[in-house]
């Protein structure tokens, strides 16, 4: 770049420049701002027509649905809509019940939304969402029926309305308003990560990736893979269009994972030869690979930029994968020559799994290039996404946002505070909604520097600019430049913690009711308990076992390993995706957490590969002790030595790896004789096949040291120590 | 037909049954006209879906003013 001229000698050209650069980043922030006001103003507008109880919650949940695509908006909406009726409901149950004693009331009230944490903890998507609104609805409506019950069906009712109104508010102007469809957006997401993924496979099967890319592209795959869920959900609620595409998109996902799962365990495998030097074996494997990346991607060929031009791939994909069993034997049978036993099963099992992920990237483009059609069915069924959910997390969120509101309740009737309810209010607020957050303590300083300065906003325009004005239009007008801070805030992902505290902050103090009174009391009060209720939460995420703690992670990578035992006793149906994915969206919670610098994110993935590879090779077990014409004893055998590999990760130990290891030599020989007896078919063969190269790979997973130090690190120091002896 | 109903002791306006009503109605038709692929010919399809909704809506509305 030149350096840079003074402004009075810029051309015109340099101006027009200057200009659409402007134009590109800054006015779709702009644009939203604008959007977003008016939408609040209008909210509020109607809710005074309407004479609601807190117009304020109209504008409020306007802020709060904000987001820049429409999708976002109405999934966020669908949810706060759930929630908020749930909530209600609950509450108007509760109040029922425990009408006669605060105590109880308010005891049974801190269950609920310990019940709703918990639930938020578990789904950490939109869904989540329903949750956070339920439990802490349940508040708004319930803290102010402690005092009056008989008021609460009125205050449940108008609740409802103004969350309602609120979101219609929001939803009709972001839809209708130039909008930003998610639609777009979700398109260029997905051309972008396939022509990255071949351009990634053509590299790695190549050859000419080394260690370090891999890893960095398959956290980025993980990221991929959740953010495409994050928005096929969303997108859902947007068009007729996106819902018809809706279960494409998701078969899409799932072989774009497996696919991914593959090639990595093709590159580990192909590691393990590499480190064990055997030449004859790779320089064979080599010859297929390029055979592939040819078929993928011809040297000086381009990259398909849409899914139509990725056609032809189908074809030469699926021409590739039949021809693919020729090619393995020929190979095969040049190689029996000059390798022995070992090597020939290592070239198996990479044959193998090249045969797998030929398959899957079949089926990965067959679900791309199926998404240009308009208007077509998925071509088989999709199979959900599975996300893997914590229950000990999960029942620690609880128990903090319990342990939280008991001790406001508590003091809010202790000192007969008249905001006191504000404050735990609030305080649930936040124990809900950052209950799946990896790093809530931080989030919520955010928050409340955003309180102190929407305080500040909210005391100079309350108390100083709306006694001037009369009239909503003036009010309006009065009210506008404060909430475009606090939006225009939110548009940075830099300051969007801040710009939402802000706005949450003015909305709720400015107070504007339909008796206008202008007292500094009230709002001082009220603010001071919305800061209260956040310390409070702040405290109880950073004291009561934080997430971000060494235990919990601990607990994490604890259960990645047990993922395996889900391989191992899981429901066969289906079972290959559902331990995939789960196990997929755990490393992506303990990705969100982890420490980039440390290397922690280079252990994770090497931990969740090991993982994933004695998985795959235990399901192909698995299928193989399913084949009818198998004998008694050696189903046994292969049953005790699935049983044998599960303890073992349950809990490893230099023992239990010595006995699983017995028993996967005792699966071997009993699958060997079964491979040489009489009468079974082609099928059946190949499962038994795939059987074997399943037991080699675990036999050579066991047997690497470096894996399973691994998987053992998190509870086994004294293996974890380098250079510790095994005896197997 | 009456503009409050009741429902368990509960009045309410009888346009919130309709709004409700009026919303699935919309929800079908915009189904059927997105697998149609009807809406590549519009130039605004939010535009046309929530008119789509107020002509339901006001004409359901119609029945009881």
């Amino acid at each position: 770049m030149s350096a840079t001229p003074s402004v009075a000698g810029w051309s015109g050209a340099a101006w027009r420049d200057a200009w659409r650069v402007w134009v590109g980043s800054e006015v779709p922030g702009w644009i939203f701002v604008a959007k977003t006001t008016f939408a609040a103003l209008l909210a509020l507008w109607i809710a005074f027509r309407l004479g609601f109880d807190s117009p304020r919650s109209s504008m409020l949940t306007v802020f709060i649905v904000a987001q820049p695509q429409t999708g976002l908006v109405l999934a966020k909406s669908f949810y706060r809509a759930l929630g908020t009726i749930a909530g209600s409901l609950a509450t108007l149950l509760l109040v029922g019940l425990f009408a006669q004693q605060r105590e109880l009331f308010l005891a049974a009230l801190s269950l609920w939304v310990g019940l709703c944490t918990a639930g938020a903890a578990l789904y950490r998507n939109f869904r989540a969402y329903a949750f956070v609104l339920a439990g802490y609805t349940a508040c708004l409506i319930g803290f102010p029926s402690a005092l009056h019950p008989e008021t609460v069906f009125n205050t449940a009712v108008f609740r409802v309305s103004e969350v309602m109104l609120g979101i219609l508010c929001a939803g009709v102007v972001t839809d209708l308003v130039l909008p930003q469809a998610l639609g777009a957006g979700l398109v260029t997401m997905i051309r972008g990560s396939y022509r990255e993924f071949l351009g990634f496979v053509t590299g790695a099967l190549r050859g000419r990736l080394d260690h370090g890319s891999m890893e960095r592209s398959h956290d980025h795959f993980v990221a991929n893979v959740i953010a495409l869920e994050a928005q096929r959900d969303a997108a859902y609620f947007e068009s007729p269009d996106a819902r018809v595409r809706s279960d494409r998109l998701r078969l899409l996902n799932a072989g774009y994972m497996s696919s991914t799962t593959s090639i990595h365990m093709l590159h580990q495998t192909m590691q393990r030869l590499r480190r064990r030097e055997c030449h004859h074996a790779l320089q064979r494997l080599a010859a297929l690979y390029e055979a592939l990346a040819i078929e993928l991607m011809p040297e000086e060929g381009v990259m398909p930029a849409t899914a139509a031009e990725a056609a032809p791939l189908v074809q030469r994909i699926a021409a590739f994968r039949d021809d693919l069993p020729r090619r393995i034997a020929a190979a095969r049978a040049a190689l029996e020559h000059t390798a022995d036993a070992t090597e020939l099963l290592d070239f198996d099992s990479a044959a193998e799994l090249l045969q797998r992920f030929t398959e899957e990237m079949h089926e990965y483009t067959v679900s791309y290039v199926a998404l240009a059609r308009p208007g077509t069915r998925a071509h088989k069924p999709a199979p959900p996404y599975v996300a893997h959910a914590d229950w000990i997390t999960a029942a620690l969120s609880g128990a903090r946002a319990v342990v939280a509101l008991l001790s406001l309740s508590a003091f809010w009737i202790a000192t007969a505070w008249p905001s006191g309810a504000g404050a735990a209010t609030i305080a649930c607020v936040f124990c809900c909604l950052f209950a799946s957050a990896p790093a809530p303590v931080l989030a919520l300083r955010g928050l409340s520097i955003g309180f102190v300065w929407g305080l500040l906003a909210a005391f100079i325009c309350g108390l100083l600019v709306l006694p001037q004005l009369d009239g909503f239009l003036l009010l309006a007008a009065g009210m506008t430049p404060f909430i475009m801070v606090g939006i225009k805030l939110v548009t940075n992902p830099k300051t969007a913690g801040i710009g939402v505290g802000y706005s949450i902050m003015f909305g709720n103090i400015i107070g504007v009711e339909n008796v206008t009174r202008f007292d500094p009391l009230p709002i001082l009060n009220d603010g001071f308990a919305s800061l209260l209720g956040a310390s409070v939460a702040a405290l109880v995420f950073a004291l009561l076992v934080p997430v971000d703690s060494r235990r919990l992670r601990r607990h994490l990578v604890r259960s990645l390993r047990r993922q395996v035992l889900m391989a191992c006793f899981g429901g066969l149906g289906g079972l290959r995706h559902r331990f995939e994915n789960s196990t997929r969206d755990l490393l992506g919670q303990l990705l969100a957490g982890a420490d980039r610098v440390g290397g922690e994110d280079r252990q994770l993935l090497g931990r969740t590969l090991s993982v994933l590879e004695t998985g795959h090779a235990i399901i192909d077990l698995r299928e193989a002790a399913a084949i009818g014409t198998l004998s008694v004893g050696s189903r046994a055998a292969l049953n005790a030595c699935i049983r044998g590999l599960a303890r073992l990760f349950e809990k490893p130990s230099e023992q239990l790896r010595r006995q699983a290891l017995e028993g996967v030599t005792r699966a071997t020989d009993r699958i060997e004789t079964a491979m040489q007896a009489e009468g079974i078919d082609t099928a059946e063969r190949t499962g038994l096949r795939r059987g074997r190269v399943g037991l080699h790979l675990l036999r050579t997973l066991l047997l690497d040291d470096e894996t399973f130090r691994a998987l053992s690190a998190v509870e086994n120091p004294a293996i974890a120590a380098p250079g510790a002896s095994h005896a197997a | 037909m009456p503009r409050e109903i009741e429902l368990f002791g509960f009045f309410m306006p009888t346009l919130l049954p309709m709004f409700l009503l009026a919303f699935g109605l919309q929800w079908l038709l915009d189904s059927v006209l997105g697998r149609l692929g009807f809406y590549a010919h519009v130039w605004h399809p939010s535009l046309f879906r929530f008119s789509l909704f107020v002509c339901l809506f006001g004409a359901m509305g119609l029945f009881l003013y």
